[in-house]
């Protein structure tokens, strides 16, 4: 799964995601990797992180297992817990007496669903759209650069808001619109690609051959973008989770009684000052979850990020 | 030069109309407003009569019409709310609370990207450089909000050294700016590195190496102006997460700013308020821009001529 590099001099555009390659006299060493016999090519940071990861996907996929998962059971007896303070609740209980451990294992399972959606949908639509306005350019392709710039007028909290106010918010709701507004970046980065892709000798031979368009981009074009917006996905995990968590919090997204991390965050902010825990703990799965992605994903960046820095060696020579 | 401005001005005008047209059909969208501002008892009649005064009688693209029609002429209906208030003048009384906020939060952010990359620059240290960054992703693993809760719970609840909400104490802005500015100095020094490590393999730097220039030269007077581009560039597309960051933080910390003002006028279904509120977002988002843009035109040729 090697990203094919833009051709030099093809397309320089300023893309967060696509920030120019490096020229070959600079970039052309291959850069060294820590892949040892049996390491799967992770360096001690993807370690960390694929741990983080594992600890909070775990955790939520098992914690359910147990006797004690209880994520709705409400004991007005005995709200706010501290953690430890009892043996059956291991992180507590919230403000209506709820197992805070349950609903964080709960919440995290809505999450890795909701972010699973998101991100499919959103790589989906982008790869399309943006292949295709790449590849065949023109008015196509300024009709959506356009459609870009209106997104990015737009901060989603307002749309999401609006709509929350129109429709009543919900999971589907927030699903429903980040799905189809998150898909820029994957359309910019589809097209970049696209675009250089479609001069490169092994797409321009079928077309003189009498291949179909669809074909070509079938055969030829989609798998090295395809590859390109797994990358890109990876990475996008920990922001997606960021974006979801925000509007959780706001009471936007997933609604009561469902627990969500970000909505756990706000229901105990009134409690802050009794029972702090109760918003530090899933903050803290938030961030494992978000970190440890973020840590592992360099794995699958690391190599195109490498090429575009100046390699130490050669900056070694300079210094 | 004026066909460059003259083709920006008209994105600008264009993406300014598809979010006035956006913002409409989202307000049309909910219905008339009827149900909310009258009381639970109100007779038919009294619905009508109030559906006739707002134009909700009328087609929806003859009320766009009317609405268009009222920009122009510098009429952005009353809120229905505070009756007799045109929603703008409400508008306009927050913006500055919000941009108070925001330049603040964004000051603390250049300074602190700018300051921490010039100096990793300036040194060469390697070791530096990865702590900045790793500050900046663990930072940029935690939500802005559970940010500002930490804030609020070290500085305010255990050490109570700020207060916690509102804007009343003059130092009240300093959690939320902070929250906001550490959020957007991931940013920008992630940017400004890569862009200063790209520079500082260039050909002209070597050039002024050979020339014997000193270090400070080349970092502040060679590398740094042809690095602050592509950050400039990116610094315009970030401003829409920036501005919806600030609604986000204006709820956490209560500052009553004109991201509160559209959420809560959401709510209430004051929609003339929410119009307003978005245009005036997107007008601040294309006028940043476009100053963007035409800085850029003016500071490098090659992008006039794009």
């Amino acid at each position: 799964m090697t990203a094919v590099q833009p051709l030099d001099g093809v397309d320089r555009e300023l893309d967060p995601a696509l920030v120019p390659v490096a020229p070959l006299e600079r970039g052309s060493r291959r850069p060294r990797t820590i892949r040892g016999p049996g390491s799967w090519g992770l360096g001690p940071w993807h370690w960390i992180g694929l741990a983080m990861l594992t600890l909070v996907v775990g955790y939520s996929l098992l914690y359910p297992l147990l006797p004690s998962y209880d994520p709705y059971g409400q004991d007005l007896g005995r709200i706010l817990l501290t953690p430890g303070a009892d043996p059956a609740h291991l992180f507590g209980t919230d403000s209506l007496g709820r197992d805070t451990a349950s609903r964080l294992a709960l919440a995290g399972r809505v999450t890795v669903g909701v972010v699973a959606v998101i991100i499919v949908v959103n790589a989906l639509i982008g790869m399309v759209v943006g292949t295709v306005a790449g590849y065949f350019g023109g008015r196509l392709d300024n009709a959506m650069m356009a459609l870009a710039d209106v997104q990015l007028a737009l901060p989603m909290i307002l749309v999401l808001t609006a709509l929350a106010a129109t429709f009543g918010p919900s999971i589907k709701l927030m699903v429903i619109v980040l799905a189809v507004t998150y898909w820029v970046g994957y359309a910019r980065v589809a097209r970049t690609s696209a675009m250089s892709l479609r001069q490169r000798d092994f797409v321009l031979a079928p077309a003189l051959q009498g291949a179909r368009t669809p074909r070509i981009l079938r055969v030829h074009v989609l798998p090295t973008v395809f590859s390109q917006m797994l990358i890109l996905a990876s990475t996008d995990v920990g922001a997606v989770i960021l974006l979801m968590s925000s509007f959780d919090y706001l009471g936007l997204g997933v609604q009561p009684p469902v627990p969500s991390w970000g909505s756990m965050i706000g229901e105990s902010q009134k409690y802050l000052r009794q029972n702090p825990a109760q918003a530090i703990v899933p903050g803290v799965a938030i961030f494992l979850a978000v970190a440890g992605m973020n840590l592992f994903s360099q794995r699958f960046t690391s190599e195109r990020a490498a090429a575009r820095r100046p390699s130490r060696r050669a900056r070694g020579r300079k210094e | 030069m004026t066909r460059f401005v003259g083709r920006r001005l008209l994105q600008a005008f264009v993406t300014i109309f598809a979010v006035v047209l956006i913002a409409f059909v989202f307000g049309r969208l909910a219905g008339s407003p009827a149900a909310q501002l009258l009381p639970e008892n109100a007779t038919r009649e009294q619905r009508d009569a109030l559906n006739a005064e707002l134009g909700f009688d009328r087609p929806v693209i003859a009320q766009f019409g009317d609405y268009l029609g009222g920009l122009l002429r510098g009429d952005f209906q009353n809120s229905y709310r505070e009756t007799g208030t045109s929603s703008m003048a409400l508008v306009a009384e927050r913006l500055p609370v919000s941009l108070h906020l925001g330049l603040v939060g964004l000051g603390v952010a250049l300074v602190l990207a700018f300051g921490a990359v010039l100096l990793v620059q300036y040194t060469g240290s390697r070791i530096l450089r990865s702590t900045v960054l790793s500050v900046g992703s663990v930072r940029a693993s935690i939500p802005d909000f559970f940010f500002g809760l930490l804030l609020v719970l070290t500085l305010s609840v255990h050490l109570g050294w700020l207060p916690s909400l509102g804007n009343s104490a003059p130092l009240s802005v300093l959690m939320p700016a902070l929250t906001i500015g550490t959020g957007q100095f991931v940013v920008y020094t992630r940017l400004l590195d890569n862009s200063m490590s790209l520079e500082g393999a260039a050909d002209y730097v070597r050039t002024a190496r050979a020339r014997g220039e000193g270090r400070a030269f080349i970092v502040f007077r060679e590398v740094l102006p042809n690095a602050i581009l592509p950050v400039l560039t990116l610094a315009g597309i970030n401003l829409g997460a920036f501005l919806g960051g600030l609604v986000l933080i204006e709820n956490v910390f209560a500052w009553p700013g004109l991201g509160q003002l559209i959420v809560g006028s959401v709510y209430a279904r004051d929609f003339p308020v929410v119009q307003s509120g978005m245009i005036v977002v997107a007008a601040l988002f294309v006028a940043a821009n476009l100053l963007v843009d035409l800085v850029q035109g003016l500071l490098d040729p090659r992008v006039r001529l794009a």
